[in-house]
């Protein structure tokens, strides 16, 4: 590897497939955590994980361009260790019409901001614990703030601005016979990226 | 003589950790395949007397797998291996006709545990 592309992180092959299938386990334990809390079925995708440059997040991300009546929280996460910190950040954002069917299906909630950070938490910590077990990295979650679309970047941009590297892991998920459309978005900084690195070569040897 | 096993899941992983889970002494004769379409293939061939089956794949998924086996009259046992750990999703390809679901990560215990329920091992 030449000097110059030192600062760009790529995962092999090999370790890009071993990450496909911890993410897969934890999405589906997220499918899981919506389907009792609704009482739906929730279709599983398949994650998209790619790791960019930090300022290609923007133009990376379709979520942010598509119209408006996005709902959206954030949760920072971080993970303290041998005197080092390192967080993350983790959005989920919801259609329109996720939120009618939020609202029809989780009727003690009565407020939209209610529904929105509860589904946060459903989506994102379930998601980040089950990650977590396996990252060793021992992630902790502050409680989910609401963002407005229009903030979005900003929300994103002032996380990200010292790093170099970002693993992206995407997520969209899908109430069977409902127009529920529900973004997970989980966005790791360079350090997490060569944690999961060592963890994945551990995995695969 | 041999089982012809097939071991139907997109990743490269998953697949390489069902080989590491099989009873050292059980005589299989592996194929692996990468998504539905290929795994259903490989069924049509005969190279799947014994199937062990993903749900969410590319191209076809499992449970387009599990109708096509059933629409077709293809004579089978599959045992799915999934993430998917919605209990409507064990019923739904109990449904369909697999014998068994085992949630990810699949080890040796689990893999054990189920080939003796059934008496295949």
């Amino acid at each position: 590897m030449s000097a110059a592309s030192s600062d760009s992180l790529q995962y092999s092959e090999d370790q890009r497939d071993c990450l496909q299938e911890i993410c897969n386990v934890a999405v589906g334990q997220v499918g899981d955590t919506l389907a009792r809390k609704l009482g739906v079925f929730v279709t599983l995708p398949i994650p998209a994980i790619n790791i960019i440059k930090a300022e290609q997040l923007s133009q990376s991300l379709k979520s942010f361009s598509s119209s408006a009546g996005i709902y959206a929280a954030s949760q920072l996460f971080t993970s303290r260790q041998d005197g080092s910190e390192l967080s993350g950040l983790a959005l989920v954002m919801l259609s329109e019409d996720s939120l009618s069917d939020l609202k029809e299906l989780m009727p003690e909630l009565a407020n939209t901001d209610a529904l929105i950070t509860e589904t946060c938490c459903n989506m994102a910590q379930t998601c980040l614990d089950a990650l977590s077990e396996h990252w060793g990295l021992g992630f902790q979650s502050e409680a989910p703030k609401l963002v407005r679309h229009e903030s979005l970047k900003v929300v994103c941009e002032s996380v990200v601005s010292s790093w170099k590297n970002i693993l992206v892991v995407e997520i969209n998920y899908h109430l069977e016979g409902r127009a529920f459309n529900g973004d997970l978005l989980l966005l790791f900084p360079d350090q997490a990226i060569e944690a999961m690195a060592q963890r994945l070569d551990e995995l695969l040897a | 003589m041999s089982i012809p096993l097939l071991i139907c899941d997109d990743s490269n992983m998953a697949r390489k950790q069902v080989v590491r889970s099989l009873p050292p002494a059980w005589d299989v004769d592996i194929t692996f395949a990468t998504n539905g379409v290929e795994g259903v293939e490989a069924i049509r061939e005969g190279r799947g007397e014994m199937v062990f089956l993903d749900l969410t794949m590319p191209e076809m998924d499992g449970y387009g797998v599990l109708e096509t086996i059933k629409a077709e009259g293809l004579k089978c046992m599959v045992i799915v291996i999934s993430a998917d750990i919605q209990p409507e999703a064990r019923d739904r390809v109990t449904r369909l006709g697999a014998l068994e679901f085992i949630r990810k990560p699949i080890n040796s215990e689990k893999l054990l545990a189920v080939l003796q329920q059934f008496g295949l091992f």
